[in-house]
């Protein structure tokens, strides 16, 4: 499980107020300035690629997935079965872009989940402070100290019904503390600003400055808190059901690789039933990771990468800083 | 500068210790890869390597009553503790052990065993009749020490006596005439003078076991491998050839057959999916694939006292409904052979000698779907639309649960329900995600599965016995295990036909018995037969050779079967040879 | 002083925590507790542990008593460190089986993850220093995009790739099957040897969202005045780098350390499956499947102290390291 974990310092947080223009459509601000970033646009584009794949995944595969058809069974790559077929001869290509739809969903609500009960304990625990404050800090550590995929796999053993909304409600669960402490450190720096303390003492009550002023101020961060979330969500998952806990007989890319390694595919020398929902994975997660730099990258003006100036990029990796002017 | 030097030394410290780490990769990078210990891949084993799959770390428990789920236990039985005769699968003649001769007597109701002698524990005491006596009875002394049923209800022996040091009496109520074979045959000895004062054997872990076995000494223990080393002072004298057997762990099946692939694992028993390509064409010579199929069937069972299940004639037509060539050769790899109605063609083919029951065996076990319609349309069954209908006008439907995890039978399933499907029968293939929710249900068949036979292997006896005799019915609802009666069925002339058999030593008059029976069985079709439930075995001829395969044959495969396997453990022999 | 006292004070606490949900778990699930989880043995399994009834109810801290009870009885035991009786590996006391297999589980995260974390803190450091540069246009892509594949994938590759293809790496286990574990050199070098690979795997898993970490938090340091002034005094690029930057920059990674390595202790139970490994992973993933509750629950337990040792261990790092915690 990489974790990127954007700075905990300090960060400038923007809403710029301009948008920008294609042609007749305006887009907000932020998503112009996401795009114009070059992590983050390459994430997106990623993102919205397995997206779309998801949605049309019903035209672009066979009905039933997982149906096994043994006249058919361990094709290599070919025209008729792009990715190949399994030991059973179920379509490859058709478990991935299927498989895509449950692994995102699961990740996005999973993550959305997460986020919002970080966010509301995390920021209402930061701005009202006091007793809540320790309340909350001390759930968090907590939490933070009970390593999560062991209580998973323990939990799954526990639990008869594996479905999807369980898992979620698992995996949300077990990862809404990290993001909980992130966000509470980030509504303290901003607890002592003007326009909060201006709030406070016109009388707004305290659901209002939390939702109405603190929120909307930390989108930039909060939408980071989704992402990280998510990917974290599809990984763990897909761990769960490599082990062989989670359900057997969804599709989803865990559960295909899960069957590949079951049937000692690889070892038989057929590596495309496990290395295409790999890649479908690590390139899902990799888009997730660079949009999530570019957030930061955003948010941080520091952390722009700047091309390498005077006598060329050479010289400055060789000599540093001293040498490149 | 002071300071540039203080950090240029830092620096160059550093660096040093980097370089050394470095090179400590290097030197053991370039180390020979497979050096798994005496498995390596040049030198040659000293000892036999097996391994399983799914072991957990080995921990030291060698009670041979309660270990054998365990990686340490699984072999106890017959590397350490021995039978006392060996009655290989499929009925085969018994082949004495420690009993060395018997004879019954006193109308069949009594059997003289006498003991092989000068067979010594491997703590130098004499075994005799005493500790065969105590192994016998121990089930008085707790209930897991019981192998031949003398604590539990339908127990057939009178009492058991010593007569001298070397001979022991076994009187029975009635007579048995599968008493050797069914019942003997799962006896192992252990020595008296320590089992006795084991206060709770459940919990003995058995850390040094004393046995009278072809392997003594546990010559090391790790928790990813472990070495029995032969007994130097064993009662068969040159026995056993292989100076040690030594057992790895494996984590899964896929590592399990990495190793046999690397020719680290000479012999394992799990099932390895397409064995021709994956493991036999890595080295022809020397790797080879023995799935035994002298073994019981693999049947559809359904719970026959359900309606419509109850009616003959709907199990009949489900016989000649399903496609038991597809499911062979593309559920089952082709491995699994299939059977005809009666299904003792793996294991007894010898039994089945009538040439009108064995045509009519095949015949109702030929792919027909038109024949199977008709069968049900005959019966009172109709159709609507596609669908079935039964006599009491309601749909019918047949789902069959099978573990997720176990996909040979998921794939038979696969083709089996869309067998059903084209005869009008609403069938699905159900899920089930572990043992822990398909079995307490499968055993009782409280939905319709595959399963496994139950009966007694000594002879077609048990088969007949656990699917027809009264004697053996276990009411709907529970678990059919105890007898094997998991159909919930039962048939009282087969009954009265049984109780002649079990009586009767005569082998003729146990033919003609079984010829009827078979016609009964033909008649009541309690399961549907499908296919064989092979015994897989991989084995390597790249060290070892003797092995047991097809063309000599003595029992069962699988060196965690008792008591075949102690046949395996002293006739497998070093030294390798190119083919089997 | 007091900080530290505090710090200690919530250990305890969350150590407590992890023992009471340990306690719950089985009864929070509908059913009575024992029944519950006799449901998931099969007849098979009744039968060979005899006294798995017994063992159940010394799970959960007496059985027949009220909750309260039970729960204290449990707390007596556990200080005992009598966390019943394995029933996979009937009847081996589960704290014999942890004791086995937690030591070598330790130095594998261990290492791997320090190299994971010295190997990703200094390319970020310099990746951070040189903008634009090699580092931060090859190595840190690179290193991104291995970590994004998950654990158990990395693992795989470098089992069927390195280990078995090339050869290059022993594949399974943790030391050579004719070793015995011990304190002598044969054994020693078998372990190192066989934890190679399982090391490597871990650390390109992990080392990329070490590279991202350190590289953000080192861009902030940079633009500090103290290092602006550091430049003016003349001082060489590579001492500012280290000395001056990058010593303050790995504070909040530091402290990031302690909560990754309980995301690291998860994905230890990926690698141990896949190469076999006898750690606690492996043993915790065995135990479920075997619906061998007493030891799963005990891992968890385990695992839960591990990760509490090492935010300790960061603790006092840190108290070390930073000098404003030490007036506080």
């Amino acid at each position: 499980m990489a974790q990127l974990e954007p700075t905990a310092l300090d960060l400038p947080l923007l809403s710029p107020k301009r948008g920008i223009r294609l042609g007749r459509i305006r887009l907000p601000g932020w998503i112009a300035l996401l795009l114009r970033n070059r992590k983050s646009r390459t994430g997106l584009l990623i993102v919205v690629f397995v997206i779309l794949v998801a949605i049309i995944s019903p035209l672009i595969s066979v009905a039933h997935p997982n149906d096994f058809n043994l006249l058919a069974a361990r094709q290599s790559p070919s025209w008729h079965h792009l990715f190949g077929t399994t030991d059973q001869g179920s379509d490859v290509f058709s478990q991935v872009v299927v498989g895509a739809r449950r692994s995102l969903l699961l990740g996005a609500l999973a993550g959305a989940l997460a986020t919002v009960v970080a966010a509301v304990l995390g920021i209402t625990a930061a701005y009202v402070g006091g007793i809540v404050d320790e309340v909350v800090n001390l759930l968090t550590n907590v939490f933070l100290t009970i390593p999560a995929i062991p209580l998973l796999v323990v939990a799954s053993g526990y639990l008869k019904t594996r479905g999807m909304w369980t898992m979620i409600a698992v995996i949300a669960l077990v990862l809404w503390a990290f993001e909980a402490r992130i966000l509470r450190a980030q509504a303290l720096t901003l607890k002592s600003r003007d326009f909060i303390l201006a709030a406070k003492a016109s009388g707004e009550p305290t659901w209002r400055i939390v939702f109405g002023e603190l929120m909307p101020n930390m989108i930039s961060r909060i939408a980071a808190a989704f992402v990280l979330v998510f990917y974290v969500a599809l990984l763990v998952d897909s761990g769960l059901e490599f082990l062989g806990l989670g359900d057997q007989s969804a599709t989803s890319w865990g559960v295909t690789i899960y069957w590949a390694q079951v049937n000692s595919t690889v070892l038989q020398g057929e590596w495309w039933p496990f290395m295409f929902p790999s890649l479908a994975l690590g390139l899902t997660v990799l888009g997730l990771v660079l949009v999530l730099a570019g957030i930061d990258e955003v948010s941080n003006p520091r952390l722009r990468t700047e091309r390498a100036e005077g006598r060329g990029r050479l010289a400055t990796l060789l000599g540093g800083k001293a040498f490149a002017r | 500068m002071r300071r540039s030097f203080r950090s240029t030394r830092r620096l160059v410290a550093v660096g040093v210790v980097a370089g050394l780490a470095v090179l400590a990769l290097i030197g053991t990078a370039s180390a020979p890869a497979a050096t798994d210990g005496s498995a390596s891949l040049t030198a040659a084993h000293k000892c036999i390597v097996m391994t399983g799959s799914g072991d957990p770390a080995f921990v030291k428990n060698f009670n041979p009553y309660t270990a054998t789920g365990l990686p340490s236990g699984s072999f106890v039985q017959g590397a350490f503790y021995e039978p006392l005769v060996v009655v290989g699968e499929g009925g085969l003649k018994p082949v004495p052990w420690l009993a060395k001769s018997w004879a019954w007597s006193n109308g069949n109701k009594t059997l003289t065993l006498h003991l092989q002698k000068g067979v010594k524990w491997s703590d130098g005491k004499p075994l005799t009749s005493l500790d065969v006596v105590y192994s016998l009875t121990a089930g008085h002394q707790s209930a897991i020490m019981d192998r031949i049923g003398l604590t539990g209800t339908g127990n057939n022996v009178q009492s058991i006596r010593a007569h001298g040091p070397y001979n022991v009496a076994i009187t029975l109520k009635t007579p048995d005439s599968q008493f050797i074979a069914a019942i003997l045959n799962r006896q192992f000895v252990v020595p008296q003078h320590i089992w006795s004062k084991v206060s709770d054997p459940a919990t003995f872990t058995n850390s040094n076991p004393v046995g009278s076995g072809p392997f003594d000494k546990i010559s090391r223990f790790t928790t990813q491998d472990y070495v029995f080393s032969k007994n130097p002072s064993y009662w068969q004298p040159g026995l056993p050839k292989v100076p040690c057997l030594e057992y790895v762990q494996a984590a899964s099946n896929d590592s399990a057959l990495a190793l046999i692939q690397s020719g680290q694992v000479d012999w394992t028993h799990n099932f390895v999916p397409n064995v021709a390509s994956a493991y036999v064409a890595k080295d022809p010579k020397h790797f080879h694939a023995f799935y035994a199929t002298t073994a019981y069937p693999i049947s559809l069972h359904l719970d026959d006292t359900q309606y419509p299940f109850s009616l003959v004639a709907f199990r009949k037509a489900l016989s000649l409904a399903i496609d038991r060539n597809s499911v062979s050769k593309l559920g089952e790899y082709g491995y699994a052979p299939p059977v005809d109605a009666i299904g003792l063609g793996g294991l007894f083919p010898g039994w089945v000698t009538d040439a009108a029951v064995k045509a009519q065996a095949k015949a109702m076990a030929t792919y027909n779907p038109a024949a199977a319609k008709k069968t049900l349309t005959d019966a009172g069954f109709t159709y609507k639309g596609g669908n079935l209908i039964d006599p009491k006008g309601n749909a019918v439907s047949l789902d069959i649960h099978v573990i997720s995890g176990w996909s040979d039978w998921v794939a038979s399933n696969q083709i089996i329900t869309k067998n059903l499907s084209d005869i009008g029968i609403s069938s699905k293939v159900a899920l089930e995600p572990d043992w822990g929710s398909w079995q307490p249900n499968a055993y009782a068949t409280k939905f319709p599965t595959l399963l496994w036979e139950m009966g007694s292997q000594g002879s077609p006896y048990g088969y007949f016995y656990a699917n027809l005799s009264q004697n053996a019915f276990i009411p709907a609802g529970q678990d059919g295990s105890p007898t094997g009666n998991t159909e919930h069925f039962q048939d009282p002339q087969a009954t009265s036909l049984l109780n002649q058999w079990k009586v009767t030593l005569d082998p003729e008059k146990q033919q003609q018995l079984a010829t009827q029976l078979e016609k009964i069985w033909l008649n009541d079709l309690p399961i549907v037969p499908l296919f064989i439930g092979p015994r897989w075995s991989t084995y390597s001829t790249k060290y070892f050779h003797c092995w047991d395969t097809q063309k000599n044959f003595w029992g069962d495969p699988i060196f965690t079967t008792f008591p075949d396997n102690i046949l395996s453990f002293t006739r497998i022999c070093p030294g390798g040879q190119a083919g089997a | 002083m007091r900080w530290f006292a505090r710090r200690l004070g919530f250990y305890v606490f969350a150590i407590w925590v992890a023992l009471t949900v340990n306690f719950l778990l089985p009864r929070l699930m509908p059913g009575s507790p024992i029944a519950g989880l006799l449901e998931h043995l099969s007849p098979a399994q009744l039968a060979a542990n005899p006294g798995i009834v017994q063992t159940y109810e010394a799970l959960l801290g007496g059985g027949h008593h009220s909750i309260w009870q039970d729960y204290v009885t449990y707390l007596h035991r556990i200080s005992h460190f009598n966390f019943g009786l394995s029933t996979s590996n009937y009847p081996t006391p589960v704290s014999e089986v942890v004791g086995r297999t937690l030591p070598y589980s330790i130095f594998l995260v261990g290492v791997a993850f320090v190299l994971a974390f010295l190997i990703g803190t200094g390319v970020g450091m310099v990746a951070a220093w040189r903008r634009g540069g090699f580092t931060d246009s090859v190595v840190v892509p690179v290193f991104m995009t291995v970590s994004a594949f998950p654990a158990f994938v990395l693992a795989l590759l470098g089992l069927y790739v390195l280990g078995l293809k090339a050869g290059w790496f022993p594949i399974q286990h943790a030391y050579d099957n004719d070793v015995i574990p011990g304190w002598n050199w044969r054994f020693v070098t078998s372990a190192f040897r066989h934890s190679q690979l399982p090391i490597l795997a871990i650390v390109a898993a992990y080392t990329g969202g070490w590279v991202l970490n350190m590289r953000t938090v080192m861009v902030n340091t940079i633009s500090e005045d103290y290092v602006g002034m550091a430049h003016a005094k003349g001082l060489r690029d590579r001492r500012v780098m280290t000395r001056y930057a990058g010593r303050n920059a790995i504070l909040p990674p530091l402290n990031g350390f302690a909560a990754q390595f309980a995301s690291a202790v998860g994905g230890l139970v990926f690698i141990e499956i896949v190469f076999s490994y006898p750690g606690v992973g492996y043993t915790l993933q065995s135990a479920v499947l075997g619906n061998d509750y007493p030891l799963a629950q005990a891992i968890l337990v385990v695992l839960s102290v591990c990760v509490i040792v090492a935010n300790l261990i960061m603790d006092v790092l840190n108290f070390v390291l930073d000098p404003r915690l030490r007036t506080a």
